[in-house]
């Protein structure tokens, strides 16, 4: 059949021809189609409830909130998980949902149960609201607004009203997030001895702001031919309206107003979180989060785009200042590839015109490449797999013109020397090209068929490899179609029979390996026994070697993440910032630094003021001098900033780390030892046991041990007997409590467009329990009652936030490595915890974190590489329908994997899912290299020659395709195994391990792979071949 | 790199030799060395200089040790627990008032009308001094009465002068004599009873007929005035009030709660709420007997000195009185050398100027800034006073 299409395709070159061109250039069109990321989103379909309620402790958030929204969810269609922190006032549910399902059906679905929990909430919990559409890299784009001479409460209301109104009308955008500065408000602060002097109660001015705040509508008027809508307006609008707002009208006449008795001002909202920038001072700023599944490439552009507008209306001397931008990652990952990409290609010519001597045959073969391209492209639009560091990184040209270069050899080899015009050429070539098209096509096929058991990865590493898998079988599944169907027409077309076969050097290699191999068949037994011995020991370096499962992406930025006790205030936690900030300045790399502590007055994240991220946009690598990797520079800016900064403690991580990392665990560390159960108490003890024994362990990096307790709290507890003596109600008594600080809500007030919140203010003399036991509640009949004399006011120490996982209460302990890796320390930390750290009964204890994923994915690929290596021996007893020939080329897959492992381990790369694949993609090129030599000694030994002949003459005739070929493979992936750029990281192991591999599964295949076949046919008579299944 | 391959591999391609095992041991040597450039290539970086060593606290058995670099950045101070009686102190808002011992009200005690006024609220007086002239017909009559009666007085005395010299030469009679001095004595008792009877409207016998002089009985202050000129007074008006303000008096509703630790003579904190920076001193004077049923607490008098005039009566402050029932003497602290760890107020011992230790305590009463250690800390043993959350942070490490 494949004769049939080769025969074909040179009869019909011109057709061909034009089908090429239109291949190409459809590639051209997909490739501008295609959506291009830095790396593929990891994260996991979910959706995070968050629930505010103000002033309800952890513990009552957890019982009033957190537990009927849990329970409405449990058992949603699809659920892996269910997460849940309850903090003070806060309430945050995450729900994670089986991969596939489709984001907005799940959270219509979670809607729907939420909608049945909704009556059980406390009255003062709000509405239950869904997180915002956008997945691991939904974070693209984050800018500072600032000003020399605008306060920032003002350059917040800017950027509130102004700013962000506009930017969320770019397409692709779901949400801007906003932080910092001072958030508006209209406070009316109550002057005590004022009020006391009136006779007037809190009361009255509360009814009275609130009576005086209002607009009706009076429907419509007619008059004898049009309508006149009636409306009444008096809504409150700003300071001086306030103040004139009547409290009451004294007997004589004088009206009292609330400015007698109060002072009305424009305030800051209580803050849960500060900015601030380059230890300069405080900043505002805006993230803008990019809706699931968009282009973050063209929504980036058109971010900037858009606030290059917004510069131009913004009042003179505010100026938007980009903080991190994705378009920067993306673009040095595509230079990477592109990079990479170009170079292979040039290699690829390069050594193809010196081997085989032709350099018309070195471009055609070299033209496969855009080809296979052009149809891997489709594959990835069919099959939506998104342009990124994965999917593109991965490709080796060597392994896309394989195919091309074994039936160019042949024809030269048949040809060589012969002048042949275009009838007689286009025949000799359909005669030889229908000969190799059988090995060729199998050979491509085994390959492209090797990656496919990698589709069935789950996890996080199903989503980073699968598609590099589509990708690779793609442009391989291209690379067949251009060797059988467009390749014989172009060398018809385009190439003459070589002078000579080859260059002069190649000949006299061939004739120093005839001489060579009589040596290397007698010796085959030593040989087979080296290389076997070879494997073994290999295997066992290996497996002392570390293993990680992903090689960290070099994103270019840096987030240092500080973790401080749960009590610190903001104004401490905003100095020791500025400080670390300070420090990070005096380091050359960074450009500059932003600190974000706590969360919005919006809630987005639940975390508190003793958690404070910092975003740290670095200059080009190149320009760094303090270290020259990342992992460098984390210890280094980590020692600088604890040994200056007391009461910070940093981690470092990467934008997208960061947050992928918080989104698919709930956890950002390296290693996360979580334990279950009831009691705070108990889990409080058992995690401190656990993060002692752990410390111990070598290659622990730095340890966090979860703190339950830490959240100093003033409570108010009124006594019903008291309050019953003075006749006070229980909400006056506690009104008291919500005016101290945050206010009492009375309204809105309109600025136009913009809406700022009205709230009422007793404040306390200072922030002690004494003082607050001396604001007075109004009692009946007038008088008033300190709330000392109604309320049991006490200094407690509560929980910071209680997490749950699966509807149990959960304590973690995080642990990031330094200078090991994560299987062997897990495995060493476990049996330590095992062995000192009991666990009473109902509790439980669980290793995850990143640690987790490897696992599943270890025994994953303990599934895929058997796979892998059945589908390999099927295709070859396929091709050579037998068992004997089959075996033998099988049997130089594990060699091939020495070299693999020799070259991961001689340069000091840890075994990694990466280097995996490079294993599997080695694996399919190592059986090229066998079936082209094993076909040709299936043929001579069809022809009558003995064994030994059949072996012999078999590996000479083939030694320039294996030569070619696995050149060819290994250095198109050299740049890949040398590049530093952008995203190199996840490329080096991999191509590091088919380099080494290739290298040395050639010079086996030249030495090792005859006598194998020698072994393998036995003292098999000439012409027995036939025999089936012997 | 592949031409270095290619080289050796042609190089041992063109030497015509039959030894094929140096061959193949020459061609697996070059792959392999191929391959170790290849790596080395890729291992290359530069030699950096080794980061400074890192300078943070760590944790040595149960004690944190740290450099003395540490303790100044952190602002660690450190001072010793000394030992004092901490009094419990109760915080009430009150209202000042007039001290009554210092405080006039001073009217007319005749009709009349105001004919000038000489003080004006504000203007300090002295004892006697005159604060407005009030003119009144009623004095008038009353003052030309004196002065009639001065003349009847000082006729009926010339005439018992004359008489008695006449007796005595005998020129007239004894009688005429004795009859002279009784209507001089008559006429001295009513002279006395109409000088009495302007006094008693609160005159006196001055230049100006019919005009009152009011005067203020005490020093002090005029602080309050209800007359304008022209204005008609009556007796039961009172026109001024002079106060002295350099001692008031603070009325304060003590909760019954906290009344009984209250003792007359304790020692009370001032502060007024409309300047909290201001603290004055005072003294209890008085504690009531009776709790107010609908208020639920009892009257506290307090006695300030006010030389300075801070105070304003009517005005409303926070009193904080330190009670003088104390339980002891007891270990004490800075409120601020105590922190929560865990849910249990701990402090940091020193054992030297770089070792601390986290421990335990039991706090006892606090009085805002101090707070009493009943057990964990002896007195003498030097804590940390200041810097406490930096500590408390490498705990939480």
């Amino acid at each position: 059949m494949l004769s049939a299409v080769v025969a074909a395709s040179i009869r019909l070159r011109r057709v061909v021809l034009v089908a090429l061109v239109l291949v190409l250039g459809a590639g051209a069109l997909a490739a501008r189609a295609l959506p291009i990321d830095a790396i593929p989103d990891v994260s996991t379909v979910q959706v995070s409830l968050l629930t505010e309620c103000p002033g309800l402790s952890p513990v009552e958030v957890e019982r009033t909130v957190t537990f009927p929204l849990e329970a409405a969810l449990n058992g949603t269609p699809g659920l892996v998980e269910l997460r849940s922190v309850s903090r003070s006032g806060l309430s945050a549910v995450t729900v994670i949902l089986k991969e596939g399902t489709d984001i907005w059906f799940a959270r219509q679905v979670v809607l729907e149960r939420v909608r049945g929990a909704e009556g059980q909430l406390p009255k003062v919990a709000g509405r239950p609201e869904l997180s915002p559409v956008s997945g691991g890299l939904g974070e693209i784009f984050q800018f500072v607004v600032r000003s020399d001479h605008h306060s920032p409460t003002q350059l917040r209301t800017l950027l509130d009203w102004e700013i962000v109104p506009k930017l969320r009308g770019v397409g692709g955008v779901i949400e801007i997030n906003t932080m910092g500065g001072d958030l508006k408000e209209y406070q009316i602060v109550i002057d005590r001895a004022r009020l006391h002097a009136h006779g007037v109660t809190v009361a009255d001015i509360e009814s009275a702001l609130q009576r005086a705040n209002a607009s009706v509508g009076g429907g419509y008027l007619d008059r004898p031919t049009e309508s006149f809508t009636l409306v009444g307006s008096g809504l409150l609008g700003g300071e001086d309206e306030i103040g004139n707002v009547v409290v009451r009208t004294e007997p004589d006449g004088t009206p009292l107003l609330v400015r007698h008795v109060a002072d009305v001002r424009v305030g800051a909202a209580l803050r849960h979180g500060v900015i601030t920038r380059d230890g300069e001072g405080e900043a505002v700023t805006g993230i803008v989060m990019m809706l699931i599944g968009a282009n973050s490439r063209d929504v980036v552009h058109a971010v900037k785009r858009r606030v290059g507008e917004i510069q131009r209306d913004l009042p003179a001397g505010v100026v938007i200042d980009t903080i991190y931008d994705r378009s920067d990652f993306v673009g040095r990952t595509l230079r990477t590839v592109v990079q990479n990409l170009v170079e292979g290609a040039l290699v690829v010519a390069v050594v193809l015109a010196l081997l085989l001597g032709t350099v018309r045959g070195a471009l055609v073969v070299v033209l496969g490449i855009p080809v296979s391209m052009s149809i891997a492209l489709f594959g990835m639009h069919l099959f939506g797999v998104t342009g990124d560091l994965m999917s593109l990184g991965a490709i080796d040209f060597g392994f896309l013109v394989d195919g091309p270069i074994v039936v160019l050899e042949a024809v030269m080899a048949g040809t060589a020397g012969k002048r042949l015009m275009r009838h007689a050429r286009a025949g000799a070539y359909t005669e030889i090209v229908a000969l190799v098209a059988r090995p060729v096509a199998f050979s491509v096929a085994i390959i492209m068929l090797v990656y496919l058991p990698l589709l069935s990865l789950e996890g996080i590493e199903g989503k980073m490899f699968r598609p590099m898998a589509v990708t690779m079988a793609s442009a391989l599944f291209g690379a067949l179609v251009y060797s059988v169907l467009f390749f014989p027409a172009l060398l018809v077309t385009l190439v003459p029979p070589p002078k000579a076969l080859g260059p002069r050097w190649v000949i006299a290699l061939e004739h120093a390996y005839a001489r060579l191999l009589p040596a290397a068949l007698r010796w085959r037994a030593p040989l087979i026994g080296g290389a076997g011995l070879a494997l073994v020991a290999s295997i066992a370096l290996l497996a002392n070697a570390g293993a990680d499962f992903v090689p960290r992406i070099d994103e270019g930025d840096a987030v240092v993440t500080i973790r401080r006790p749960p009590s610190i205030n903001l104004a401490q936690a905003k100095e020791l910032d500025l400080a670390t900030e300070r420090v990070l300045k005096r380091f050359p790399e960074v450009v500059t630094s932003l600190a974000m502590t706590g969360r919005a007055e919006v809630a987005i994240d639940p975390v508190g003021n003793d958690n404070t991220d910092m975003l740290v946009h670095l200059r080009p690598k190149e320009q760094w001098t303090t270290a020259h990797d990342l992992d460098t520079l984390s210890v280094a800016m980590k020692s600088a900033i604890e040994s200056e900064v007391p009461s910070t403690f940093v981690s470092v991580s990467q934008p997208i780390e960061d947050k992928t990392n918080e989104l698919i665990s709930g956890s950002r560390a390296d290693v996360q030892i979580a334990l279950f159960g009831a009691e705070l108490g108990e889990l409080k003890r058992l995690s401190e046991a656990v993060g002692a024994v752990v410390r111990d362990v070598p290659g622990t990096g730095d340890v966090r041990v979860e703190r339950l307790l830490g959240a100093p709290t003033i409570s108010v507890r009124p006594d019903r007997a008291r309050l019953a003596r003075y006749g006070v109600a229980m909400v006056d008594a506690l009104s008291v409590v919500q005016a101290a600080r945050v206010g009492i809500p009375l309204g809105s007030i309109y600025e136009g467009h913009r809406r700022f919140d009205l709230r009422l203010l007793v404040p306390p003399r200072s922030p002690t329990p004494e003082a607050i036991g001396e604001l007075f509640v109004e009692a009946a009949g007038g008088t008033t009652v300190p709330l000392s004399e109604l309320a049991r006011i006490d200094e407690t120490e509560g929980p910071t936030q209680i997490r749950r996982e699966s509807l149990t209460r959960t304590v973690r302990v995080e642990v990031n490595l330094r200078g090991r890796d994560l299987v062997s320390w897990v495995g060493e930390a476990r049996a330590r915890v095992a062995a000192a750290v009991a666990l009473p009964p109902g509790y439980e204890v669980a290793w995850g974190g990143q640690f987790e994923n490897f696992e599943r994915a270890k025994k994953r690929l303990g599934v895929v590489v058997p796979m892998s290596l059945c589908i390999i021996f099927a295709m070859l007893l396929w091709m050579f329908g037998n068992v004997r020939y089959a075996l033998a080329v099988f049997a130089t897959v594990p060699f091939a994997l020495v070299g693999g492992i020799l070259g991961l381990i001689g340069r000091g790369l840890s075994f990694s899912i990466p280097a995996a694949v490079g294993f599997i993609a080695l694996a399919g090129v190592a059986v090229l290299n066998g079936v082209v030599m094993a076909d040709e000694v299936k043929a001579q030994m069809k022809s009558g020659a003995r064994p030994e002949d059949a072996v012999q003459h078999g590996a000479r005739e083939t030694l320039r395709a294996v030569i070619t070929t696995a050149a060819v493979a290994a250095l198109g992936f050299l740049p890949m195994a040398l590049a530093t750029g952008a995203g190199a990281e996840v490329q080096r192991p991999l191509a590091t391990v088919v380099i080494s591999g290739i290298l040395l599964s050639t010079v086996l295949a030249l030495f090792v792979l005859p006598g194998v076949l020698l072994v393998a046919l036995g003292k098999r008579r000439p012409g027995d071949s036939e025999a089936p299944w012997a | 790199m592949n031409d270095h391959d290619a080289a050796s591999l042609s190089s041992s391609a063109s030497t015509p030799a039959p030894r094929s095992r140096r061959r193949l041991a020459l061609l697996v040597g070059s792959a392999l060395a191929a391959a170790v450039l290849v790596a080395a290539l890729a291992g290359r970086h530069a030699v950096l200089a080794p980061a400074p060593a890192r300078d943070v606290p760590h944790l040595d058995g149960k004690s944190i040790r740290f450099s003395r670099a540490f303790a100044q950045r952190a602002g660690i101070e450190l001072a010793a627990a000394s030992t004092a009686s901490l009094a419990p102190s109760v915080s009430v808002t009150g209202t000042v008032t007039f001290d009554p011992d210092r405080v006039a009200a001073i009217g007319a005690r005749i009709d009349g009308r105001v004919r000038r006024i000489r003080k004006f609220p504000g203007d300090p007086v002295a004892a006697g001094d005159v604060l407005a002239e009030i003119e009144s017909a009623a004095l008038g009559t009353a003052q030309t009465g004196v002065l009639s009666a001065r003349a009847h007085f000082e006729a009926a005395r010339a005439n018992e002068l004359r008489e008695t010299q006449l007796a005595e030469a005998k020129v007239s009679s004894q009688r005429e004599a004795e009859v002279a001095r009784a209507t001089a004595l008559v006429a001295r008792a009513e002279l006395h009873a109409a000088e009495q009877k302007v006094r008693a409207l609160g005159g006196d016998v001055s230049p100006d007929i019919g005009v009152l002089a009011l005067t203020s009985p005490i020093a002090g202050k005029v602080v309050e005035s209800h007359v304008s000129r022209g204005q008609s007074v009556e007796p039961t008006q009172t026109l001024f009030r002079v106060a002295d303000l350099a001692r008031v008096w603070i009325e304060l509703a003590v909760f019954e709660r906290e009344v009984n630790h209250v003792r007359r003579g304790d020692e009370v904190e001032i502060i007024p709420q409309s300047n909290t920076s201001v603290v004055l001193t005072g003294k209890v004077a008085h504690v009531g007997d009776i709790i107010a049923l609908e208020t639920r607490s009892a009257d506290v008098r307090v006695v300030v000195d006010n030389a300075d005039g801070t105070l304003r009566p009517g005005q409303s402050v926070l009193a904080k009185i330190r009670t003088a029932t104390t339980h002891g003497d007891a270990v004490v602290l800075p409120r601020d050398a105590v922190t929560s760890i865990d849910g249990r107020p701990t402090v940091f011992v020193a054992h030297d100027d770089t070792s601390v230790e986290p421990r335990v305590v039991v706090t006892g009463a606090s009085d805002g800034t101090h707070i009493e250690i009943a057990s964990g800390v002896a007195a003498g043993e030097r804590v940390v006073v200041r810097g406490v959350f930096a500590l408390k942070s490498e705990i939480f490490r």
